[in-house]
């Protein structure tokens, strides 16, 4: 091109970013100058292929999998901000909004309960009567329906919304022995190992029980990843819990543990010893 | 009633209301998950990085200022969370071959969700592949999320003129590249 053109404002003007007079400039110019007429088709018309790629439609599932990515962190931030004062209002409604990520219709009957369970608590509420008898009932029942609710999720083929169960579990100030078998099983089979250690840690705050306790030792020679061996071993010394040295025993005598591992599980026996 | 402003929306989740990041999300994330598939032509990828910018945005939500528009700040991170990826991709640029297919054969992409691309759009997309990451990314945010030049300058924490500069060379280059591939297919 040897009409001495400024190029820049050619290729501005295919991306439309000039004001109106260097607009009337080019067009101007292109009328005589055949050479930056071509060069303006040619770029014009790759800017104009190349807002026309298609994209595939991102799949119909990524707002559900957001949501339940926030609900899994939310629970993770309010699982360390600790627990302050909650009120059972507060616990109902997150129960409710639980329900409303599962899809299998039994879980409705439930939901429904919990409607009405807020609406005679609403009912109570409004009268101003002395309600504490009803609404210290209500807590228990709230509670019973976050067991149910944990023991459900820790059956979900997400390991977010099992995480999410395992979180729930923690928020339960006293624990039925069912919960605590469902998640000791978690700790034992589930295949997430995200969800083996969350079910861990809860599980390690109860260790005063001893069906825990019991469930916890007997749970060593069942893990296989490095990471809960490990942690197993941490709490073992921490509980100071003597009876499970044999099983860390076999532990190393299993060809398939991890020579790391093998190390600490030595120092833990011996601590332990 | 007017609807919130991506602003208003993005303070309430900085005052911990995070559910209302839902409402940002119906609104953006198809044209952020379109950056993505731009840039690297994998969808599963695009979908999870989309997702990433979300989950980083409730993490980082305490750095919103709403100096700029939510868009603007949005970006930035998604900038952020490509450059991770393709860090951790350790390769430059993964892209659709001139073919359509995936040059990745992790991608589980089935089969239908693949768009089958006019000869023309392919020649474009391959074209696309041949550019600098960089240059690649600039040209995308002012392509197909139709940033302001202005928006972008703040992005890349440079000045207007010189994005304009660099989107224009960006777009020379792809001019090359799309004449040169042409011309391969030409002899037929």
């Amino acid at each position: 091109m040897n009409c001495g053109f400024d190029q820049e404002k050619l290729g501005m003007y295919a991306l439309q970013q000039l004001d109106e007079q260097e607009q009337y400039q080019v067009q101007q110019h292109v009328k005589d100058c055949a050479d930056c007429a071509a060069e303006l088709k040619q770029l014009e018309q790759l800017w104009l292929q190349t807002a026309s790629l298609p994209e595939p439609a991102p799949d119909v599932n990524m707002k559900h999998h957001f949501l339940q990515a926030l609900a899994a962190y939310q629970a993770t931030e309010k699982a360390q901000a600790g627990k302050g004062v909650r009120s059972w209002m507060q616990e109902i409604r997150e129960a409710w909004h639980a329900l409303n990520h599962l899809r299998f219709r039994p879980v409705y009957g439930v939901a429904m309960m919990l409607i009405g369970i807020l609406f005679t608590a609403l009912f109570y509420q409004w009268k101003g009567h002395a309600g504490k008898a009803e609404v210290a009932a209500l807590s228990g029942e709230v509670k019973e329906m976050r067991e149910m609710l944990a023991l459900r999720l820790l059956e979900h083929p997400s390991a977010s919304e099992r995480l999410r169960a395992v979180s729930y579990v923690e928020e339960i100030d006293t624990v039925d022995n069912r919960v605590k078998q469902a998640l000791l099983a978690t700790l034992n089979n589930d295949e997430n190992v995200n969800v083996r250690l969350t079910a861990l840690e809860t599980l390690a705050k109860m260790s005063s029980d001893p069906l825990v306790r019991e469930g916890l030792i007997q749970s060593i020679q069942h893990q296989d990843s490095p990471l809960v061996q490990s942690a197993l071993a941490d709490i073992m010394i921490t509980i100071q819990e003597k009876k499970s040295v044999p099983s860390f025993r076999r532990l190393l005598k299993d060809p398939a543990t991890n020579e790391m591992i093998k190390t600490k599980i030595r120092e833990t026996i011996h601590q332990l010893s | 009633m007017s609807q919130a402003t991506d602003n208003e929306i993005m303070f309430r989740v900085r005052d911990g209301r995070l559910d209302q990041m839902g409402i940002l999300f119906d609104r953006h994330h198809k044209p952020l998950y379109g950056f993505f598939y731009h840039n690297t032509g994998l969808k599963q990828q695009s979908e999870d990085l989309a997702q990433t910018v979300f989950m980083n945005m409730i993490r980082s939500r305490s750095t919103f200022t709403g100096s700029h528009k939510f868009v603007t700040w949005m970006y930035v991170i998604a900038r952020n969370a490509l450059s991770d990826y393709y860090r951790s991709q350790q390769r430059k640029g993964i892209y659709v071959d001139a073919t359509g297919h995936l040059d990745e054969v992790a991608d589980e992409a089935p089969a239908d969700a693949r768009i089958q691309l006019k000869e023309e759009q392919l020649l474009v997309r391959e074209a696309l592949s041949r550019l600098e990451e960089a240059d690649r990314e600039l040209l995308i945010l002012a392509r197909y999320q139709e940033l302001k030049y202005q928006e972008i300058a703040r992005m890349v924490n440079s000045s207007e003129g010189a994005v304009k500069v660099r989107i224009h060379r960006a777009m020379k280059q792809l001019k090359q590249h799309y004449l040169a591939l042409s011309q391969q297919k030409q002899p037929l």
